[in-house]
């Protein structure tokens, strides 16, 4: 049994607005062990930000608990905009600086996320987005963290520089024995990185499991039709329809869309339930082969 | 099949304080009604330059230097004023990446339908209500009474774009030019608007061209891929070729760059492509793709490659030569 480092339990944020209140997190229950990326999937809206911010703090949940084991010793965030979470005003060194306190150190981290000598006086709008990333994930690693939490860290970056921050993150985490939360709603970039895999519907967790498990397996409709949109150039692609009722649901939020609905998915919140060796899903319906 | 675009020998430059900087460069390409094309590329690789020239919408700084565009057989390259407008107004429909920044905000959608009808036809709301209404639900909106009373920040990102598509399809188009329509969207909500673009263009005999920087969205809804570098085709061809048979390096190495859901944590290694993106303000000799390339050979940083084809599959690149 791996030694777990974040435990999860209960949590809950709600955001208030004129509309009414938002249920961002619902009552979300997990633990993340020590070493391993936790994939978090979603579409825009689901909470996974929510989540992660709540997770290093920078929001603070209604319900819930989040611990951390003792054993652990910083935690930090990676943004999804680079421009937007760098000051412009500030050189890469002074970025860097912010969580480290020591330039030389600071030197140091941009060498090895990448960064040569000559950039730490750079501004923020002399970089790359590419480039700019790495500057976010030294200042990541200055506050020397054992969990970090990756919040969407390659969307907005071209193909070409995405895979060269997936495989930095990958090395970064081999080297340093780091934990990663890694949120992102592109499915094919979390089953390149993620050990496990947790998959977001309007607040609650509908599915967490291995990642091949999950994208092999998908036991929950939701998964199968988040999969079913992922586009592949060939090959057997699963198609997956889903109706799209008006109809109020107080069970499961994917229960309006959902194609095997029953009477109980709209009244009654179906918490998770293992299929197989931890491998979880919140629906009615399961049998375990992965056909409904 | 008739040709709905035709472009040949397109060459582009801007005036920067650089100097003059080419950004397309001997860009040809044709498509045919009913056939999707995708262009393919990373940011400023020209891809929207090239959708900026076709639509008439260059800034002032930048000039056609040679080539030309037909859309629909009459040569658009030139054109001005009164006959521009017709033009765009007849033949061209366009949507854009972001389709928040693209409404009026302060307009309800059917005033802004509205008011692209008027541009060419004197009508009032009630004679055109039907044809509207008609036209969003072939674009999957299921209650337009009610999507028309409404304002853009009302709906979700995806029924904005099924508006986009609407507003483009109004005037019967032969050619629809999608830029990027699918970034700012969702993956469920992209695979619904790249379903309907596909039903569009075979119900109405559409041409379109589709732009974007994923070569796997590209996968999903074209016939034919243009993968675009440095403001050159570096290559074309069926999308089955472009995936099992990619001849130019940048293809094959953009391929290697992609994480792939057939693929779990440590099955495969991704090959990021070495070296920055291409820049246009240091423009050199030779091959664009040179500085990146691993086969490079001191032949490519000297001579410009020439554009090949056999069979309908055609790339830029000398690597069978200087080898």
């Amino acid at each position: 049994m791996k030694e777990v480092l974040l435990k999860v339990r209960n949590l809950s944020k709600t955001f208030r607005s004129d509309k009414g209140i938002l249920k961002a997190l619902d009552d979300v229950s997990f633990d993340v062990c020590k070493g391993e990326t936790l994939g978090v999937v979603g579409e825009s809206g689901c909470g996974k930000t929510t989540l992660g911010r709540c997770v290093v703090g920078l929001l603070k949940p209604d319900h819930g608990t989040i611990v951390f084991s003792d054993a652990s010793k910083h935690k930090q965030i990676i943004f999804q905009d680079p421009y937007n979470s760098v000051d412009p005003y500030w050189t890469v060194e002074k970025i860097v600086c912010e969580t480290c306190n020591d330039r030389k150190k600071a030197v140091k981290l941009l060498k090895e996320v990448g960064l040569t000598e000559d950039e730490k006086d750079s501004f923020p709008h002399e970089l790359s987005g590419g480039q700019l990333q790495r500057v976010g994930i030294a200042r990541a690693l200055g506050g020397d963290p054992d969990f970090i939490v990756c919040d969407e860290p390659v969307s907005a970056l071209d193909v070409s520089y995405q895979s060269k921050i997936i495989s930095l993150l990958e090395d970064l985490q081999q080297e340093n024995d780091l934990t990663y939360l890694f949120i992102s709603h592109d499915l094919a970039v979390v089953r390149h990185i993620a050990d496990r895999i947790m998959i977001m519907y309007k607040g609650q967790i509908m599915e967490i499991g291995e990642t091949s498990q999950v994208v092999n397996k998908p036991a929950h409709p939701y998964t199968r039709f988040l999969l079913s949109a992922v586009p592949a150039p060939f090959g057997e692609k699963k198609q997956f329809d889903i109706r799209d009722d008006e109809v109020v649901s107080e069970g499961c939020p994917f229960a309006p869309r959902c194609p095997y609905r029953k009477d109980v998915c709209l009244k009654n919140r179906r918490m998770l339930k293992e299929i197989y060796e931890g491998h979880m899903a919140a629906c009615y319906n399961i049998n375990t082969d992965g056909g409904q | 099949m008739s040709n709905i675009l035709t472009i040949e020998n397109l060459n582009v430059t801007y005036r920067t304080l650089a100097g003059r900087r080419h950004v397309l460069q001997d860009v040809s390409l044709s498509l045919a009604s009913g056939q999707i094309r995708a262009i393919v590329g990373e940011s400023g690789c020209g891809k929207s330059t090239l959708v900026n020239t076709i639509i008439s919408l260059l800034p002032d700084n930048a000039e056609i230097e040679s080539g030309s565009i037909m859309i629909d057989g009459r040569e658009t390259v030139g054109l001005t004023g009164e006959r521009l407008r017709k033009m765009r107004l007849e033949k061209l429909g366009v949507v854009f990446q972001d389709p928040f920044s693209a409404l009026d905000p302060s307009y309800t959608i059917e005033k802004q339908i509205l008011e692209s009808i008027r541009i060419s036809r004197k009508v009032s709301m009630k004679d055109v209500e039907m044809e509207i209404r008609e036209l969003l639900r072939s674009c999957g909106l299921r209650n337009p009474e009610e999507i028309l009373k409404k304002y853009p920040h009302e709906l979700s990102g995806g029924q904005q774009q099924r508006i986009m598509i609407a507003m483009a399809l109004l005037n019967k188009p032969s050619l629809l030019i999608a830029d990027e329509p699918t970034t700012a969207l969702d993956v469920t909500v992209q695979k619904e608007i790249l379903r309907l673009l596909k039903s569009l263009a075979k119900k109405n005999d559409l041409a379109v061209l589709f732009v974007t920087h994923s070569l796997d969205v590209a996968a999903e809804i074209a016939d034919r891929i243009a993968v675009f570098y440095g403001g050159r085709v570096v290559e074309e061809g069926r999308v089955e070729e472009i995936f099992s048979f990619p001849l130019h390096p940048y293809t094959q190495a953009l391929l290697k760059t992609i994480p792939s859901i057939e693929y779990g944590k440590n099955e495969r290694k991704l090959m990021p492509i070495e070296g920055e993106l291409f820049s246009f303000l240091n423009e050199e000799e030779g091959c664009c793709f040179a500085p990146r390339c691993p086969y490079a050979s001191e032949r490519c940083f000297k001579e410009s490659p020439k554009y090949r084809e056999s069979h309908g599959h055609g790339f830029a690149c000398m690597l069978e030569e200087v080898l």
